[in-house]
């Protein structure tokens, strides 16, 4: 083969286009002439620098802007397409991007969070000593441990004392020297950290988030199953025999609990959260410690200088709140409920949002003729471009007019927190006390797009169900806002 | 195996614009290329990669032939680039871009090559694009501007030669200015 020849065929040698033989030749002709060598490096080097250059040129950023702006002209694009009435080709395009179903991912995550701590599941063992424990463990309110925090970056967070009278009320003694009361029987929960050192103290009242009892990890030992609590065997620290229990509650929580086998109650727990690389160890158990109740007192001792910071959670005051009132808070369609004859009593009342968004929802409450109790839910962010999961749900029904319903995929669970707050906004309307086991919320998915909730205490028909579906009335529209 | 340009293009207008990521990620590297090559300001050039994405999802609808959608794009990546060459700035020229770009080194530009790159002719400009920035097999290249695998892989070869010999030109221009 000659130079010219060869050099001819260099890209297609590159590419891999020379049928074999031509290969070959090509091969041995370069073996044998070093200028051609130097030829086919400098071609690949060169490939090779224009490939990097490449890299270079990528960036994430890119991508995420186009999208961006794909979807905000999109959104522009189909408030136009409101107007002209063409909106379901749109609708369908932004309700299946991944973009807007993790918007609303977020929302259903708190829902399903909720559940975590509510131990069930499962291990068919009989294992007696484990209820054992569980029957010592509820002689006690008062208990006094050492807790710690080991996360695996490393992070060492204070070791403390802490002194639980109840679920409501505790002391911990913090390393540092620091002293945290913490108080939650009353309506406006308080904790106070003193630094007797420097003689400071810190005083958070958060108004109208008690009274609350926070679960603390023994509370939740308490209720582990003794079927679904694996026994570990027993291992031998300072010279105890201690008896080894495991549960796993879920993918979040991994315990481990040591127990004396004398007094049945734990010596040791671990608690490994798996997800934030981090575990809590608890020792040092006290059940019935003495410790006199003015250790808990929120009383700051004199000479200390106080600083106080006051977190408002109260609800906002439930009032009988009018179309316009909704109308004057909602970025879309807002709805009204026409009172049917079955209907006895409604409430409005606006309230933060029970399912931890912090967003301001307006509920309707209703009480029916046959005891039951019916809530409607709407608020800002009730709207199909960020509820995109409620088409996967199980459909309930359709009516004339084109609204669907769909059961939500937490039903009980969000039924109940929206009864819980229409009980605490307003005693005398719904009393936590009568919460139904029949309860169930679904999501009633307007025509042009809007989402309303529906939480009830007990079953309902599907011929009631239509009428409140077909009782709501349309307040107003973005069009008629913005125009 | 990726899922080819046809497939992307299909979920796009069958209503998931988040499919449209995957083609940005695939021709980002081209259309920045080509687009700093017309432009020579970079943050104009940024602009307008956006701009070409953009506009060729909202044009999806228009395109025929959805396995040329590269050369389909870099054909408005070359309109958003007259655009904005008419309505914003005066053509900066490749020494002034050079100077800005001493300024602040960025050791990952490679801006010989860049500048080498500006001065193809189109059609060789067009094949280094689809093959490195867009990286695309011969076949493909072939496939997308309809051509013979013979005659792409020869215009590459030009392209090549073309390339070398510019970057030899600027060296032989860089010893001239520092003796």
């Amino acid at each position: 083969m000659r130079c010219d020849e060869c050099r001819e065929k260099l890209v297609d040698y590159i590419e891999g286009f020379l049928p074999e033989q031509e290969a070959q030749q090509l091969q041995s002709h370069l073996g044998q002439c070093s200028q051609c060598r130097t030829e086919l490096d400098q071609l690949t080097a060169l490939g090779q620098r224009l490939t990097s250059d490449a890299k270079n040129r990528q960036s994430a950023d890119v991508e995420n802007r186009v999208i961006n702006r794909i979807i905000c002209e999109q959104n522009k694009q189909l408030k136009e397409a409101a107007v002209k009435k063409r909106q379901s080709f749109l609708w369908r395009i932004i309700m299946k991007a991944r973009i807007t179903k993790l918007a609303a991912a977020a929302v259903i995550l708190i829902a399903v969070l909720i559940g975590i701590n509510q131990f069930g599941g499962s291990i068919a063992v009989a294992n007696v000593a484990w209820s054992q424990v569980v029957e010592q463990l509820n002689r006690y309110e008062k208990y006094k441990c050492r807790q710690r925090v080991v996360r695996e970056d490393g992070t060492q967070l204070p070791t403390m004392n802490i002194y639980h009278v109840n679920l409501s009320l505790r002391r911990q003694e913090v390393e540092d020297g620091s002293i945290h009361i913490i108080d939650m029987r009353e309506k406006d929960a308080i904790t106070v950290e003193l630094y007797p050192a420097q003689k400071k103290a810190i005083v958070t009242k958060m108004l109208g988030s008690g009274p609350k009892k926070d679960p603390d990890i023994i509370d939740m030992v308490k209720r582990f199953e003794q079927i679904s609590t694996e026994k570990l065997g027993t291992k031998k620290q300072n010279g105890q025999i201690l008896s080894g229990f495991r549960h796993q509650p879920n993918k979040y929580n991994d315990f481990i609990v040591w127990v004396d086998p004398k007094t049945k109650l734990p010596v040791e727990i671990e608690l490994k959260h798996p997800q934030q690389k981090q575990t809590i160890f608890m020792d040092e158990f006290e059940f019935d410690f003495k410790l006199d109740i003015s250790a808990f007192s929120t009383d700051i001792p004199d000479g200390y200088t106080v600083e106080t910071i006051i977190n408002d959670y109260r609800p906002v005051e439930p009032k009988e709140i009018t179309a316009e009132d909704i109308q004057s808070r909602l970025n879309h369609t807002a709805y009204t409920i026409k009172k049917l004859p079955w209907i006895e009593k409604m409430v409005t009342i606006e309230m933060i949002d029970p399912l931890g968004t912090k967003a301001l929802v307006y509920i309707t409450g209703m009480q029916s003729d046959d005891g039951n109790t019916v809530i409607i839910i709407q608020g800002n962010y009730y709207d199909m471009t960020r509820m995109v999961w409620i088409p996967k749900q199980q459909f309930v029904l359709e009516t004339q007019a084109g609204t669907k319903l769909y059961l939500h995929p937490n039903s009980a669970k969000y039924a109940s927190l929206f009864l819980e707050s229409l009980a605490k906004a307003n005693p005398e309307f719904f009393n936590t006390k009568n919460i139904s086991e029949e309860r169930f919320a679904q999501m009633i998915v307007m025509p042009d797009g809007t989402v309303l909730g529906m939480a009830a205490n007990k079953t309902l028909s599907n011929e009631k169900l239509q009428q409140l579906v077909d009782s709501l009335t349309k307040v107003k529209t973005n069009e008629s806002n913005s125009q | 195996m990726t899922q080819n340009d046809k497939y992307f293009i299909e979920q796009c207008l069958d209503g998931r614009p988040d499919e449209f990521r995957h083609l940005v990620t695939r021709y980002q590297p081209a259309v920045n290329a080509y687009l700093t090559s017309q432009l020579h300001n970079l943050s104009n050039a940024e602009d307008a990669v956006q701009e070409t994405f953009v506009r060729a999802y909202f044009g999806l609808k228009e395109l025929k032939k959805r396995e040329s959608f590269s050369s389909w794009l870099l054909g408005i990546a070359n309109r958003v680039a007259k655009e904005q060459v008419r309505n914003r700035m005066p053509l900066a020229d490749m020494e002034e871009l050079a100077a800005q770009q001493t300024a602040e080194p960025n050791d990952s530009d490679d801006l010989k090559l860049q500048r080498a790159f500006a001065q193809l002719p189109d059609a060789y400009r067009e094949i280094i694009l689809l093959r490195f920035y867009a990286n695309q097999s011969c076949q493909q290249i072939a496939q997308n501007l309809t051509m013979p695998l013979g005659s792409v892989t020869k215009t590459l070869s030009r392209a090549y030669a073309q390339l070398r010999q510019l970057l030899e030109q600027q060296k032989a221009e860089e010893n001239e200015v520092s003796q």
